[in-house]
C-alpha cells in the first residue's frame, strides 16, 4: 500500500466520505418522511432529559416514553386549537392584504414612470404589470392548492411524530448501543468520542435554537404589537423562525413586516420604519444577548464559513437547507476534527513502538 | 437459557437480568463504586458497554485518548508501561479511571491476556450518573479523588524509593531522623 494512503488526513477523509455517503444514502431512503424524522429527533433532543429523569426514578423506558407521548399528544392539541385559528386568521389577513399590496406597487410605478419621463429617461412598466396581473390570476388556484398540500403534509407529519418520537425515548440508546458495538475494538473509544462530542452539540444546539427563536419571537411580536401591526403574532412568530437562519435571518424577516407596513392603506411610512426599528431591535437584542449566552458554544465556526455554507445549502435545498446548514457543518467539523485526531495519535502511537522496539 | 453457539435463535430482545446483576455486583465491589446505591448501578449497567478481546490484543496504547474506565469480566489483561510489565489484573479488577476525570492520552498499555471479557465505564455514563442521582455522582466523584491520590501516592514512593537507590547521598532527611539525629 503506498505510504500516502495510510495517512492520517487520507484516513480521516476516507471514513468521513463514507460516513457522509451512508447518511445521504439514509436521507434519500426515508425521504417521504424525513421531515418527520427531523421534527421527531429535535424533539427527542429536548425530551431525553425528561425521559432520563423519569428512568433515573425507577420507571421503565417504554412507561416513561408512553407517559411523556399523552403530554406531548395533549400539548399539541391545545396548541393546535388555540393556536391554528389565530395563525389562519393571519394567514387570511394577508392574502387581503396583498391585493392591496399590489394596487400600491401599480401606484407607485405610475409615480416613478411620470417621474423618469420627466427626467428624459424611458420606462416601460407594462412588463412588470402583466407580471402583477398574472399572479393575481392564479394566485387564488395557487393558494388554495398549496395550502392544502402543506395542511396535508402538515397533518401527515403530525400523526407521525408522536409515535417515532415514542420508540426514540424507548429504543434510542439500545438501538445506537447495537449499533456502536459494532465497531471494531482498536476504534471503540474513538468511535464514542466522537458520537458523544456530536450529540453534545446537536442536541445544545437544537435547545439554544429553539430558546433563541422564542426569545426573537417573543421581542418582535411585543414590538410588532405596540407599534400598531395587525396580525402582530404572526409576524413575530416569521421573525423567531427566520432567526434560524444565520447572518440572512434578518433580511427574511424583514420581508413579511415591510410587506404588511406597504399594504396599510393609506400608505403611511411610520409603519415601515417601525417594522425596520423592531426586526433591527430584535435582532440586535438576540445578537448581542440570547446568542452569546444560549449558543455561542454550541458552533464553532468562521463567519465567512457560515455564509458560504449557508447559500450553498440554501441553493441546493431552499429554505431547509438554510435552516440545516449549521448543523450539518458543525457535526462535520467535529466528526473531520475527531476521526484526523484519531487517526493521527494511532499513528504516532505505532511510530513511537515501531522506533523503541 | 440462551445458547451463546447459537446466534441465529438468539433473542437479541431479551433481556439478560442475570448478567447485569452480576456487573453490577462486580462493580459495587470496586472501590470506585464505594457506597453507590445498588438500584442506582444496576441503572446504569445497560448503558455500559461490554467488549470481547483476544489473547494478546491491545485494549488502549498509552497516549492515546480514553473516554472511560473498564472493569474485567473474564480473563486477565497486563498493564505495562516503558517495555515494563506493571500489574497484571484479574476478573474484579478495574482500571484505566484516569480517563474519566480528565481528557487526557492514557497513562500506561493494557493487553488481554488470555480470551478477555471487559465492561467500559465511560465519562458520558458518569455524566448521566451525576445528572441523575447528583449525591451518587458527588459519592462516586470522591470516591475516583481517593483512588487517584492514592495512585500518586504510591507514584511519589516509587519515584522516592528510585532516587535513593540511585542516589543515596542527596536524600534530604525528613524532620522525623534530624529531630532523632
Amino acid at each position: 500500500m503506498p505510504n500516502w494512503l495510510i495517512r492520517p488526513s487520507i484516513q480521516a477523509l476516507t471514513v468521513f466520505v463514507i460516513l457522509c455517503a451512508l447518511l445521504i444514502g439514509i436521507a434519500w431512503l426515508f425521504k417521504p418522511v424525513i421531515f418527520a424524522l427531523l421534527v421527531s429527533f429535535t424533539l427527542y433532543a429536548l425530551l431525553e432529559p425528561v425521559g432520563n429523569q423519569m428512568t433515573g426514578r425507577g420507571i421503565s423506558p417504554a412507561s416513561s416514553a408512553s407517559i411523556i407521548l399523552c403530554l406531548l399528544v395533549c400539548i399539541s392539541a391545545i396548541s393546535t386549537l388555540i393556536g391554528f385559528p389565530k395563525l389562519l386568521d393571519g394567514v387570511m389577513a394577508i392574502q387581503q392584504k396583498l391585493t392591496v399590496l399590489k394596487s400600491t406597487l401599480h401606484e407607485w410605478l405610475e409615480k416613478l414612470q411620470f417621474l423618469l419621463e420627466r427626467s428624459g429617461i424611458q420606462f416601460d412598466k407594462s412588463g412588470f404589470n402583466q407580471y402583477l396581473q398574472d399572479s393575481n390570476t392564479e394566485l387564488n388556484l395557487d393558494v388554495i392548492i398549496q395550502g392544502s398540500n402543506i395542511l396535508l403534509d402538515i397533518s401527515g407529519t403530525l400523526l407521525l411524530v408522536p409515535f417515532i418520537v415514542f420508540f426514540l425515548l424507548r429504543d434510542y440508546k439500545s438501538s445506537r448501543n447495537r449499533l456502536l458495538s459494532m465497531l471494531p475494538n482498536e476504534y471503540f473509544e474513538m468511535g464514542w468520542s466522537i458520537y458523544y462530542r456530536v450529540a453534545r452539540q446537536l442536541q445544545g444546539y437544537i435547545k439554544g435554537v429553539i430558546i433563541q427563536t422564542s426569545i426573537l419571537g417573543g421581542v418582535a411580536t411585543t414590538g410588532f404589537f405596540l407599534a400598531g401591526f395587525e396580525s402582530a403574532i404572526m409576524l413575530g412568530v416569521f421573525a423567531g423562525l427566520f432567526g434560524i437562519i444565520p447572518y440572512l435571518g434578518p433580511i427574511l424577516a424583514l420581508m413579511p413586516p415591510i410587506m404588511m407596513a406597504m399594504s396599510i392603506q393609506p400608505f403611511d411610512i411610520y409603519y415601515v420604519w417601525a417594522a425596520v426599528t423592531v426586526i433591527g431591535v430584535a435582532y440586535v437584542f438576540d445578537n448581542l444577548v440570547v446568542i452569546p449566552t444560549i449558543i455561542a458554544n454550541a458552533v464553532d465556526l468562521h463567519p465567512f464559513v457560515v455564509i458560504v455554507g449557508v447559500i450553498i445549502f440554501g441553493s441546493m435545498f431552499g429554505i431547509v437547507g438554510t435552516i440545516l446548514a449549521l448543523p450539518i457543518m458543525a457535526t462535520s467539523k467535529i466528526l473531520l476534527v475527531g476521526l484526523y485526531q484519531g487517526f493521527s495519535q494511532r499513528a504516532s502511537v505505532i511510530r513511537h513502538y515501531a522506533e523503541t522496539s | 437459557m440462551d445458547n451463546p453457539k447459537s446466534p441465529l435463535w438468539h433473542n437479541f430482545f431479551r433481556k439478560k437480568p442475570q448478567l447485569d446483576e452480576h456487573i453490577a455486583d462486580l462493580w459495587l465491589k470496586t472501590p470506585l463504586f464505594n457506597k453507590i446505591s445498588r438500584k442506582h448501578c444496576r441503572i446504569l449497567v445497560p448503558e455500559m458497554h461490554i467488549r470481547q478481546y483476544q489473547d494478546g490484543e491491545i485494549v488502549f496504547h498509552q497516549g492515546e485518548m480514553g473516554i472511560g474506565a473498564a472493569l474485567i469480566l473474564s480473563g486477565h489483561v497486563d498493564i505495562t508501561a516503558h517495555h515494563k510489565n506493571l500489574a497484571r489484573l484479574e476478573a474484579g479488577d478495574f482500571f484505566g479511571e484516569v480517563a474519566l476525570v480528565v481528557d487526557e492520552p492514557r497513562t500506561a498499555n493494557a493487553i488481554a491476556v488470555g480470551p478477555t471479557e471487559l465492561i467500559f465505564f465511560l465519562r458520558q455514563n458518569l455524566d448521566e450518573l451525576t445528572d441523575r442521582y447528583p449525591v451518587d455522582g458527588a459519592r462516586l466523584m470522591r470516591n475516583l479523588a481517593r483512588i487517584l491520590a492514592t495512585r500518586l501516592r504510591l507514584s511519589n514512593e516509587a519515584i522516592g524509593l528510585q532516587e535513593s537507590i540511585e542516589t543515596p547521598t542527596l536524600r534530604v532527611p525528613d524532620s522525623k531522623e534530624s529531630n532523632n539525629a
